[in-house]
């Protein structure tokens, strides 16, 4: 017996030694956290690859010595920019390493920037890296900009103190609009496939419309008008005009589609929300419908999606698919004091909003079939799952030319559920 | 019989259960998806099948036999020498526990001990492994009983976060790679169902002889249902396609764990949680693989073998090069070995109905009872 419980107290000694974890140890001083990371193409190698790491010893104190000194603040942002030029991403992060004093660590990395000049030459050598080291998580953001990366992490932002925080928070705040989508990596294992291509989340830096009048009225115009951009413009230009102010606000609208690993164009934040809608994924959207020339404010839920499929064997290409969209809204605002709201008048209102999303529905199944000739819609998965497996992996490749053919018919309906705290403007008589 | 203590029935059940969960858990996913395909959740039903009808081979041979252990079947019915032998093969495949330990180490190392060299990693598991198998049949089963809750409940987490981030419709078309691919997932997982054999060397320990149908029952039951629904979710939330492609699927399937936006990263607490659940069962079949053993050098105490065994193990653990020369052992491991299992219990069956072998009489119950 007593030899037993030596033996125990020996064995429970040697485990100390895992505590320890003399080797792979982090130390979290010498970790350098990777927040956000960009992609683009270098001017003599494949990649040019920018990080942005925290810095905490800044991040403690930004608050205090932004209230002191204005001036100073962007000398003492709380994180360390650097880029390099490398072939494999890979070697570039070890190449970074050179001019590093700590270990980068990329498990708390919130998001991936890809260029959009990287993105339409393919992305197939970034999946591989992302998803092979153990180092990424499943649940990074990917996201697709236009803009130079290093000037799109330079971004301060009022309420947050990092880049990377206002970026994912932007990306949880997307539920509230919907224009843009949510592609983390773990989604480069579903959906960038055959019948179901990717789509990623479009990011920018925000211009004041100002500036770039064009490109403003351009993204933002029709019903689509996003009250946090009219509000900001507003604001701006009640402050009066300041010339050449670094930027504030990035934009998080849009998405870019891909056909296969390449890019093949950027859909609008309207467009992004109508397939959203159609995926079956739309928490809450803003619509307005225009009823007798009176604008109303809608705040749309999607309830449930029925999809039927009727896959037509001897041409998969033209099968049916019929989705039956249900949605619930909410009335937030009316802009006529004069139209009564009753029953026979929600009733107008529904048809019109269903209406507006069928609509839109529509234009966005026919830009997929024929101007991206890609399936984003995820139409080929849907197919897949109602035809014997064999058939779908010798179809499967040339699904994106025979999509086309698809049959699609799409059905919205749209019930006011709500009207809100008053059911007639108070200053009508 | 050896000494290793006595279990009753919830604790075989609990046994069998770890012994089919076990290291199956971090991969069944990906061998499934592998044959079947969108399926794969239906290739472990089948391969459940293989656990029942050896189950009902084992139970048989028990209810015959009900205190001895696989050596001492094996001497009674196929004589002193054949029996030796038999008992060796039955050894040997309970040492191709050397391919879990392996599995389960590079689990660790890969995603989360990225520069630590395996040596010291398999070193310390297998003090582990050697105290388990020391302490006995008893000891392994109730520590089982004891944390089997904690992985009931990281396999809710899991199915909670495969039901909300997933999408359960890519488990469609349900036939998958069609029949012949399911018939091939349930011949693999058959094979996991085929450790259940070395419970040959564990049945006589139980308190009551009627008690092996019911856990076994139970234990193949509550074994099941993990791996059809860690199946079933990693299809859902990786698609077909991508399990096949993961490594490591369950550690993956982990990783998107979210518990609001608060709760992240619980993948180093299933870690834990599925360390203790495979040095269990590693411990396990040491066990029986060292019991065996002393039965054939006719040693009284089976204890001192215990660490020259898991050294043994520990050692062909080592040897694979990569870890895809690991996986590629595995999927050598489920494609051949169920006949194996069914054949060790199954001649014995045979012959003792041939040779109208009976236990012996009151006389070797009396020496049991004077032994205990």
């Amino acid at each position: 017996m007593n030899g037993k419980r030596l033996l125990a107290a020996v064995l429970l000694l040697l485990l100390a030694f895992t505590l320890s974890g003399c080797y792979s140890q982090n130390e979290i001083e010498e970790t350098a956290f990777v927040l956000l990371w960009g992609l683009e193409r270098g001017q003599n190698r494949e990649y040019k690859i920018t990080l942005q790491v925290a810095a905490p010893s800044k991040a403690g104190g930004s608050g205090g010595k932004g209230g002191g000194g204005g001036g100073g603040g962007s000398e003492e942002e709380p994180y360390w920019l650097t880029s390099v030029e490398a072939d494999t991403i890979y070697g570039g992060i070890q190449e970074l390493t050179k001019r590093a004093s700590r270990v980068f660590h990329f498990s708390h990395a919130e998001a991936l920037v890809i260029h959009e000049d990287v993105a339409r030459q393919g992305i197939g050598a970034i999946v591989d890296s992302v998803t092979r080291n153990p180092d990424m998580r499943p649940d990074m953001a990917i996201l697709i900009t236009s803009d130079k990366i290093e000037d799109l992490f330079k971004v301060t932002y009022a309420l947050e103190n990092l880049p990377s925080t206002y970026i994912r928070r932007m990306l949880y705040q997307s539920d509230s609009h919907q224009e843009a989508p949510l592609y983390e990596s773990q989604h480069f294992y579903t959906r960038m496939q055959a019948g179901d291509e990717a789509v990623m989340p479009k990011i920018k830096i925000w211009q004041k419309p100002e500036n770039q009048a064009g490109e403003g009225g351009g993204i933002n115009g029709g019903s689509a008008a996003v009250p946090t951009a009219a509000q900001g413009g507003s604001d701006s230009g009640g402050g009066g005009p300041k010339e050449k102010e670094p930027p504030k606000e990035l934009i998080l609208e849009g998405a870019a589609a891909f056909k296969g690993q390449k890019m093949v164009d950027w859909l609008t934040g309207p467009e992004v929300r109508s397939l959203t809608i159609l995926r079956g994924d739309a928490k809450r959207c803003p619509l307005e419908v225009e009823v007798e020339g009176t604008k109303c404010s809608l705040q749309v839920r999607e309830i449930y999606r029925h999809v039927k499929v009727k896959p037509n064997l001897a041409s998969l290409g033209s099968s049916t698919i019929q989705v039956k969209i249900d949605m619930e809204a909410d009335l937030f605002e009316v802009t006529s004091s004069g139209l009564v709201i009753n029953n026979p008048r929600l009733d107008q209102v529904s048809r019109a909003a269903s209406e507006k999303v069928n609509n839109q529905l529509k234009e966005l199944i026919r830009k997929s079939k024929y101007e991206l000739k890609s399936d984003i819609l995820g139409f080929g998965e849907l197919i897949r799952r109602n035809i014997p497996y064999a058939r779908w992996e010798k179809e499967k490749e040339k699904w994106n030319d025979d999509f086309r053919n698809l049959i699609v018919k799409t059905d919205v309906e749209v019930i006011i559920r709500r009207i809100g705290m008053t059911t007639r403007s108070s200053y009508v008589y | 019989m050896m000494p290793g203590g006595h279990i009753d029935k919830r604790q075989l059940a609990v046994l069998i259960t770890l012994d089919i969960t076990g290291s199956y858990f971090l991969v069944a996913p990906r061998v499934m998806a592998k044959y079947a395909g969108p399926a794969g959740w239906i290739g472990i039903l089948v391969g459940s099948l293989s656990g029942v009808g050896l189950g009902a081979l084992l139970i048989a041979l028990h209810r015959h036999f009900p205190t001895r252990d696989f050596i001492g079947m094996s001497e009674l019915i196929l004589g002193r020498h054949l029996g030796k032998l038999w008992s060796l093969v039955f050894f040997g495949y309970a040492m191709s526990v050397f391919l879990i330990i392996r599995e389960f180490s590079t689990t660790i190392l890969t995603p989360f001990l990225p520069e630590s060299p395996i040596g010291p990693v398999i070193a310390i598991m297998t003090v582990i492994i050697a105290y388990l198998a020391y302490s006995g049949i008893e000891s392994i089963a109730r520590t089982a009983q004891v944390f089997l809750p904690f992985i009931a409940i990281s396999l809710l987490l899991i199915l909670a976060t495969a039901l909300a981030g997933g999408d359960l419709g890519r488990i469609q078309p349900w036939l998958g790679k069609g029949l012949a691919g399911i018939g091939l997932a349930g011949l693999n997982a058959g094979a996991v169902f085929g450790e259940l054999v070395l419970f040959l060397a564990i049945f006589s320990h139980l308190r009551r002889t009627k008690d092996d149908v019911s856990g076994f029952g139970w234990g193949l039951i509550l074994g099941t249902i993990p791996l059809t629904l860690v199946t079933i979710s990693g299809i859902s939330l990786y698609g077909h396609q991508g399990v096949t492609r993961l490594t490591f699927p369950a550690i993956s399937i982990a990783q998107l764990i979210r518990l609001g936006r608060y709760f992240e990263r619980m993948e180093a607490v299933f870690i834990i949680i599925w360390f203790i659940l495979s040095m269990l069962k590693i411990g396990l079949i040491i066990y029986t693989a060292t019991v065996t053993l002393a039965g054939i050098l006719e040693l009284k105490r089976y204890q001192p073998l215990v660490l020259p065994t898991a050294v043994l193990a520990v050692l062909l653990s080592l040897q694979p090069k990569t870890d895809y020369s690991v996986l590629q052992m595995i999927d050598f491991f489920t494609n051949y070995t169920l006949p194996v299992t069914l054949l060790l219990p199954g001649l014995l069956l045979v012959v003792a109905s041939i040779r109208k072998v009976r236990e012996p009489g009151p006389t070797s119950q009396k020496q049991q009872e004077a032994a205990k």
